[in-house]
């Protein structure tokens, strides 16, 4: 497939990194690991911030455009067009029919430190965990990812069965070689880490601190669901937004051909 | 860290087993013929089997079940956590939540993967097939041709299925491996020969989408020719086994009232 060009050599994001510096503070948000949740819109051309402040957290995200919310992140045309990864320049892509760009990632500090090859932060296809995940022998469940994602959702008047397809922000994995599974190690994200995307489409977004917290390694899977959520210790987020002078210059959509 | 994957769920390989074996000698109740891009759908009772069997070579066939009375319930990429990202014999295809059971089970993968291609190559991708405009156009596809995604949104609408209920579909006999770094999934021309057949077990009353990929063998070359799909024929078996009960016996059933409580659409149907 011929690859798009890189967005970052627009010559918006090119203006818009060089002026990101003098971005004005729009809002600011503290997402506490006993809320675990938090949902929010965001304009095209806004800059769209999520930091660790306290050390690694998994952060499941949901995307859903403002106008249509059945345009959403599709976990399969981001795997089509960009791959697994997400990291600086790479976009984030709704689903067909549209099938644009909902937001491209600017700024990435997680820098992961070793591991089995493979092993890096920020999946794009790594879904999340629901309560049947977490069911016990009585029929209930922890608070699951799924529910976050709903209850942010509810937040901001989303229909929360929008909740599909996410990210997984700061998340450590990768596919093994073995009919693909899903292999996850403990994020190497810091306290201060922080991952940054400018909004191409009106968007809003759903995210969930997930209750696996840095993520672990996964030597044992089935223990892994019983005990971990006994032990893991689940770290707040901040959400900044930003918003740039652009002047006269158009956001654009750096999708390409339609 | 190990080879495990994140998510495994108990499967009971007895019974699948006796399954398999029980529907290699049913009676086939029909065969359609496909060979055009126009998609189709078929309606499956829990319980029947579905074979796709190519008649003259290597065609991608991707295929998206959804829950016959509550489209809401529909093939989810979380299989991938459950199943890992290539299917194969046993491989569910997993649903939606709130239910999360599974959709189809694969009963028979007869694509042997010829051993002089990347090591980490397979067959049967999910999320391999999304097939949209823009990725055909990219590749150099011509403008009027049904692309998989379009296909499957068509058939959908004749099933009475809206548009945005139609998700990533498993691309049956497509072969693909994933590259490591940017983990991008690359399609390579698929190794299954006529006669080549997938079976599937559907779990649950299923409405079936089905599209021919116009990527005929699932290649992707530099220059895409004019596609010319080849003819794949779709065997239906009534009443081949009576599926596990769900949740699976001895498992825990989750309350889902919470679930009923918040979504703004109608409750769900009775199972």
């Amino acid at each position: 497939m011929k690859a798009l060009a890189d967005p970052l050599q627009h010559p918006y994001y090119q203006e818009l990194l060089r002026r990101r510096p003098h971005a004005t503070h729009v809002s600011h948000d503290r997402v506490e690991a006993h809320v675990g949740a938090h949902g929010f819109r965001a304009e095209a051309g806004q800059l769209v911030r999520l930091t660790l402040p306290e050390g690694p957290q998994i952060v499941d995200v949901c995307v859903v455009g403002v106008e249509d919310p059945h345009e959403r992140y599709s976990t399969g045309t981001q795997m089509a067009m960009e791959g697994g990864r997400i990291s600086r320049g790479t976009r984030i892509w709704g689903s067909p029919p549209r099938t644009r760009p909902l937001a491209v990632c600017v700024a990435d500090t997680v820098k992961s430190s070793g591991g089995a090859p493979g092993l890096r932060e920020h999946l794009a296809y790594g879904a999340h965990c629901v309560p049947h995940m977490w069911v016990r022998p009585d029929g209930t469940a922890e608070r699951s990812c799924h529910d976050n994602l709903r209850n942010a959702f509810s937040m901001i008047g989303v229909d929360p069965d929008h909740v599909g397809d996410n990210l997984n922000l700061f998340m450590k994995g990768t596919f093994g070689t073995s009919q693909g599974d899903l292999l996850v190690a403990r994020s190497d994200a810091e306290a201060g880490d922080y991952i940054e995307f400018a909004i191409e489409v009106a968007v809003h977004v759903a995210i969930s601190l997930c209750p696996v917290g840095a993520g672990s390694d996964m030597s044992a899977p089935e223990e892994f669901w019983d005990h971990h959520q006994e032990v893991a210790q689940i770290r707040p987020v901040e959400v900044d937004v930003f918003e740039v002078d652009y002047g006269s210059i158009a956001v654009p959509s750096t999708g390409g051909q339609t | 860290m190990s080879g495990s994957r994140t998510n495994p769920q108990p499967i009971d390989l007895d019974f699948y087993r006796e399954a398999r074996a029980l529907a290699g000698t049913h009676p086939i109740e029909s065969r359609r013929q496909l060979s055009q891009l126009d998609g189709t759908f078929i309606h499956l009772d829990a319980g029947d089997a579905v074979t796709v069997v190519l008649e003259s070579g290597a065609q991608v066939v991707d295929l998206f079940p959804l829950n016959r009375d509550d489209h809401r319930e529909r093939l989810t990429h979380q299989t991938m956590v459950s199943e890992g990202l290539f299917m194969t014999r046993y491989s569910r295809l997993w649903g939606t939540m709130p239910r999360c059971r599974p959709l189809m089970t694969i009963l028979e993968d007869s694509v042997v993967a010829r051993p002089d291609g990347p090591g980490d190559a397979f067959h049967h991708p999910l999320l391999g097939g999304s097939g949209t405009r823009l990725e055909w156009l990219l590749q150099g596809g011509a403008p009027g041709v049904a692309t998989t995604w379009e296909q499957l949104a068509a058939a959908g609408r004749r099933a009475g299925v809206a548009s945005h209920h139609v998700g990533e579909p498993v691309s049956l006999f497509q072969k693909a491996y994933l590259v490591p770094g940017p983990e991008r999934v690359v399609r390579l021309a698929s190794d299954a020969l006529a006669g080549d057949h997938v079976r599937l077990l559907a779990e649950i009353d299923l409405v079936v989408l089905i599209a021919l990929s116009p990527y005929v063998d699932g290649a992707e070359p530099d220059d895409l020719p004019e596609p010319e799909p080849r003819p794949v024929e779709v065997q239906l078996q009534r009443g081949v086994v009576q599926p596990l009960p769900w949740p699976y016996p001895g498992q825990p059933a989750l309350d889902l009232e919470w679930w009923h409580q918040q979504s703004s659409h109608d409750a769900l149907p009775a199972d």
